[in-house]
């Protein structure tokens, strides 16, 4: 019998420590996520500040920041992510992210020149991402992550897309009135900052959750 | 402790090395054979016996990648080896209730 209670015990232990990495895992993807996301678009304003910008100096930046973003989800792929461990995966997972943060976008950009906002197309489509990401986020909940859940049982503590899109939906009427009333630019760095802040508090919570597990004993 | 032990607890997986092995791999993902080895204590030639057992069960599965520090072996948890590790847990929490558990 004691034989047996060490590899149950042992096999609490590995659950324990999985649900920790896992959580770990979900919330420092949030926080590279969002210092990816602003660093790549701060770097593209530096790069394409000032006026009487020549046409090959946008050809230049352009092939710029193709390879920062191509390094970028290099980088990415070497972040430790809760998917490497051996969880169970819906069908067709690939798929679904693709789909979820490429809809959103593929709709959204083209309706921007739409909106009545007093503004030019191209305007509206350096805040337009923002709105988008959010519904993006919400959509990987309802496609992905919510499977996560349901497939693996008490492994993720929390609904970090859904926060964090939930989040920037709600703070989009924001950055809109701001383009409207107070300029483009304004309402681009409300949107960047804010992305930030979300991301990182939904970062915190994840991390809190996990840190849980083990306060638990 | 076999003859103990009712007939339907996985036999690949009551071995201690090997439960050891997929108790590391649910609980870290994928490692290489390398970690696993230091992670056990065991000699080279032991890992590949429990790990090939495991293997032709379908419990693991094992491939080269190409790392910047050089080619290392992954061993991973296939969804099988996973399915079988938590049926074993739960049977074995079970069967520690019921004899703790005293008699009516």
């Amino acid at each position: 019998m004691e034989s047996l209670e060490g590899m149950s015990e042992l096999a609490r232990l590995a659950r324990k420590v999985r649900v920790l990495l896992c959580n770990l895992c979900d919330a420092l993807y949030f926080f590279v996520m969002g210092g990816l996301i602003t660093g790549y678009w701060l770097v593209v304003s530096a790069l394409l500040a000032g006026a009487n910008v020549p046409r090959w100096a946008w050809w230049c930046a352009a092939a710029g920041m193709a390879l920062v973003t191509a390094g970028i989800l290099l980088a990415l792929e070497d972040v430790p992510r809760a998917t490497h461990l051996a969880v169970r995966k819906p069908k067709g997972e690939g798929l679904r992210w693709v789909a979820s943060f490429l809809l959103p976008f593929a709709v959204a950009y083209p309706l921007a020149g739409r909106i009545p906002l007093g503004r030019a197309s191209w305007e509206i489509l350096s805040v337009i991402w923002y709105p988008a990401l959010g519904v993006a986020l919400v959509a990987a909940h309802l496609l992905v992550y919510r499977d996560y859940k349901r497939l693996n049982p008490g492994l993720f503590l929390s609904s970090p897309f859904l926060i964090a899109g939930g989040a920037i939906v709600a703070t989009t009427p924001l950055v809109l009135a701001l383009m409207v009333y107070r300029g483009l630019e304004s309402a681009w760095l409300m949107a960047t900052g804010t992305m930030v802040v979300v991301y990182t508090l939904t970062g915190l919570y994840v991390l809190k959750k996990a840190l849980r597990v083990i306060a638990r004993g | 402790m076999d003859e103990e032990l009712p007939r339907d607890l996985d036999p690949v997986l009551m071995n201690p090395k090997r439960f050891l092995i997929a108790s590391i791999l649910y609980m870290l993902g994928p490692r290489t054979m390398s970690f696993l080895r230091d992670s056990l204590g065991i000699t080279w030639g032991d890992l590949y016996r429990q790990l090939k057992t495991m293997e032709e069960k379908g419990y693991v599965r094992v491939r080269k990648v190409f790392t910047p520090l050089g080619p290392r072996t992954l061993v991973e948890l296939t969804e099988r080896g996973l399915e079988s590790y938590l049926r074993l847990v739960e049977q074995l929490d079970r069967m520690l209730k019921t004899l703790r558990s005293p008699p009516p």
